[in-house]
């Protein structure tokens, strides 16, 4: 990446989804791995969210999704992302990913899927070797 | 130097969770300089340390009420009445997040999300059809509702009333507890002031008119899952009660009209000595509490009832048979520790729904308790012990001293609405991650004794897009076949109430009554009241 700045991160809850634990622990782990995190909180629409990671020039979007609805917040998402000029950022997305909706996610264009149980460590390595 | 001549090695020293250190061996010593036998009494008296009731599960096992709701309310009767057949003894409904959020399912902002999580509920119609066939003296049903408690419970009583039940003698219960929503689990939807003045409406509504009814059960469940200790979990679930109780007794209602119907809540994953002695110093804490500070005088208003269940922190996504295992010694933890109501997450929960199998397993796990272990025959059988009489000592003078804490820095309340509990809990959530990973805390399946998995053979619980649709339709036929004109009435005498500071639940009876909907009894209420803006911290 260029000019040695620290890697932003919108790290973003969409939806009605309240399971924020895992959400704000990848913050803190990020935080620590010399990361800036802008956190939303919860209940952001993908509107909100395209126009957060456009306002805050983050190198990654990465969301938090625990409750099932991930594909539709996503196919919402992509659009609102590519038509804020976002599509060469890296997104990524974890929480509670069946195994059979990761094809799905990838070709949504999240590059980095993190189901529940992945650790803090490979997401740091992951977003380090990922970021343009 | 023979093998025998090894000199012997220091013991590793152990920390539980809430910070104490345990010895190898108890002896009547420790419980002497932990503070002595004062507190542990008989069963059925004050303090209650042994347990709220003389004969606990001899006179009744405690309830079983396995976390239930998807789809529509016709899909969740049908679950209800398969968990009935099988011997539940109560019910716990779970809505799905528009319903827990106060939207209708034909909001934008519930698409995707209607019935996905619990049961989707729009208005009175949807309660009908979920309970049809259940005999609510039999069992009771506990709903699962904080943010838009106040509507549902009207729903619930509307419900009964129609039925022909009498809601003076109806029992029940509803979570209704909002602090904690803004802690973990964020269901939110009022500003933190009028979500107390809610809580305070349905605890005083209920105390005249459904005084059977528990308005509230107010949890440390879900702040131990947001990363509190057993210790905080029991300190701030007893700080958000007594803000409650503050809350109905400035209306000027005596503590004993309504102490008696405020419930809880707690957690049962972790060291299993360590959750016994929680609640028994839980009990007789809040027994004190109550007695001392509050001045209540009749034991009920005294008692911690409880429902101990769930356990979801514990449990892990790898190897997620072994979580079977992991409930059957949570739900033993909270046998031992006398709880009157018992949930437990289902083995494939991290994944998913549980199917109708995994909610099987979980209800024989409690049920194997009473009928096979000997449960169920004699109170309090961990009473006396060395071990668990000093660890319950030193349990409640940490619990209190971590109340005092809260109380020296502006309350409860103040520091929920400043965010500075979540950043608290938060913190301490990373650093047990950071400890899980690191291998200091030890989990089986995922730091130790992990294998090389193939992909899961988990039953996944559909997403029934239809079904949701369905729902829709549903929704706009009542709104279609009611009278819309005492809908309009009944709702705008629902704005001046919450206006005017007075009891808004008599108001909300009457609109729920006249199948308004969730999502517009909640529009009015935010017109009035507001809506909740996290401060983002952790």
């Amino acid at each position: 990446m260029s000019g040695g700045r620290r890697i932003r991160v919108l790290l973003a809850k969409a939806g009605l989804d309240g399971h924020d634990v895992g959400a704000k622990v990848v913050a803190r782990g990020l935080m620590d791995a010399g990361m800036e995190v802008i956190y939303t909180g919860l209940r952001q629409t993908p509107e909100a969210i395209a126009r957060a990671a456009a306002d805050e020039d983050v190198d990654v979007i990465a969301l938090s999704s625990m409750a099932g609805s991930h594909l539709p917040i996503c196919r919402k998402l992509k659009p609102l992302l590519e038509a804020a000029g976002l599509a060469d950022k890296l997104w990524v997305i974890g929480g509670n990913l069946p195994a059979r909706d990761h094809e799905a996610l990838a070709a949504l264009g999240f590059r980095g899927i993190f189901p529940s149980s992945s650790r803090i460590e490979d997401i740091v390595n992951f977003i380090r070797e990922n970021v343009r | 130097m023979k093998p025998n001549d090894a000199p012997e090695r220091s013991l590793k020293p152990v920390v539980n969770e809430s910070g104490i250190e345990i010895q190898p061996l108890y002896t009547a010593e420790d419980v002497e300089a932990s503070g002595g036998t004062a507190m542990i009494g008989r069963p059925g008296e004050y303090p209650f340390t042994r347990g709220i009731h003389p004969e606990m599960y001899r006179r009744r096992p405690f309830t079983m009420r396995q976390y239930t709701g998807f789809g529509n309310a016709a899909d969740t009767n049908r679950r209800f009445h398969y968990l009935i057949a099988n011997g539940q003894t109560g019910l716990n409904v779970a809505f799905d997040l528009p319903t827990q959020c106060g939207l209708d399912s034909d909001d934008p902002l519930a698409e995707g999300e209607v019935g996905r999580v619990g049961m989707a509920v729009d208005t009175l119609r949807d309660f009908e059809i979920a309970f049809e066939g259940v005999d609510l003296d039999r069992i009771t049903v506990s709903l699962t509702i904080n943010g838009a408690a106040a509507i549902l419970i009207a729903m619930y009583l509307a419900m009964a009333e129609k039925r022909g039940y009498d809601i003076a003698r109806l029992r029940g219960t509803a979570q209704n507890d909002i602090l904690k929503e803004y802690i973990g689990r964020g269901t939110w939807i009022f500003p933190v002031e009028p979500s107390i003045r809610l809580v305070g409406d349905t605890i005083e509504y209920c105390a005249r008119h459904a005084p059977k009814y528990s308005p509230v059960s107010v949890c440390g469940y879900h702040i131990r899952e947001s990363g509190a200790d057993p210790v905080e979990e029991m300190a701030y679930a007893f700080c958000i009660a007594r803000a409650y109780a503050d809350e109905v007794i400035r209306r000027g209602l005596h503590v004993d009209e309504f102490a008696g119907r405020l419930s809880f809540n707690f957690n049962i994953f972790g060291n299993l000595f360590e959750q016994v002695a929680k609640f028994r110093a839980g009990r007789s804490l809040w027994a004190r509490i109550m007695k001392e500070q509050y001045g209540a005088t009749r034991p009920e208003s005294m008692w911690m009832r409880m429902i101990a269940g769930g356990g979801g922190g514990g449990l892990t996504f790898e190897q997620p048979e072994v979580n079977i295992v992991r409930g059957a010694y949570y739900a033993l933890a909270a046998a031992l520790a006398g709880a009157q109501t018992m949930a437990l997450c289902c083995f494939d929960e991290a994944y998913t729904i549980p199917s109708e199998y995994a909610q099987r397993i979980s209800l024989r796990t409690m049920q194997l308790l009473i009928e096979e272990t000997g449960l169920a025959d004699t109170v309090d059988p961990l009473g006396g012990s060395y071990y668990i009489e000093t660890l319950t000592n030193q349990m409640r003078a940490k619990m209190e001293k971590v109340m005092a804490e809260v109380d020296a820095q502006g309350g409860i309340v103040r520091l929920v609405a400043e965010g500075a509990i979540q950043a608290k809990v938060s913190a301490q959530a990373y650093r047990r991650q950071l400890d899980i990973e690191a291998g200091r805390v030890r989990k089986v399946g995922v730091n130790c004794y992990r294998i090389e998995e193939a992909p899961r053979e988990i039953e996944f619980h559909p997403y029934d897009e239809a079904g949701a649709q369905a729902q829709i339709e549903a929704l706009r036929r009542v709104r279609a076949e009611r009278d819309g004109q005492a809908v309009a009435r009944a709702l705008e005498r629902v704005r001046a109430d919450a206006r005017a500071g007075v009891n808004v639940m008599p108001a909300i009876m009457e609109a729920v009554k006249a199948y308004a909907s969730v999502g517009e009894i909640t529009r009015v209420l935010v017109e009035v009241f507001g809506r909740y803006r996290e401060p983002v911290r952790f």
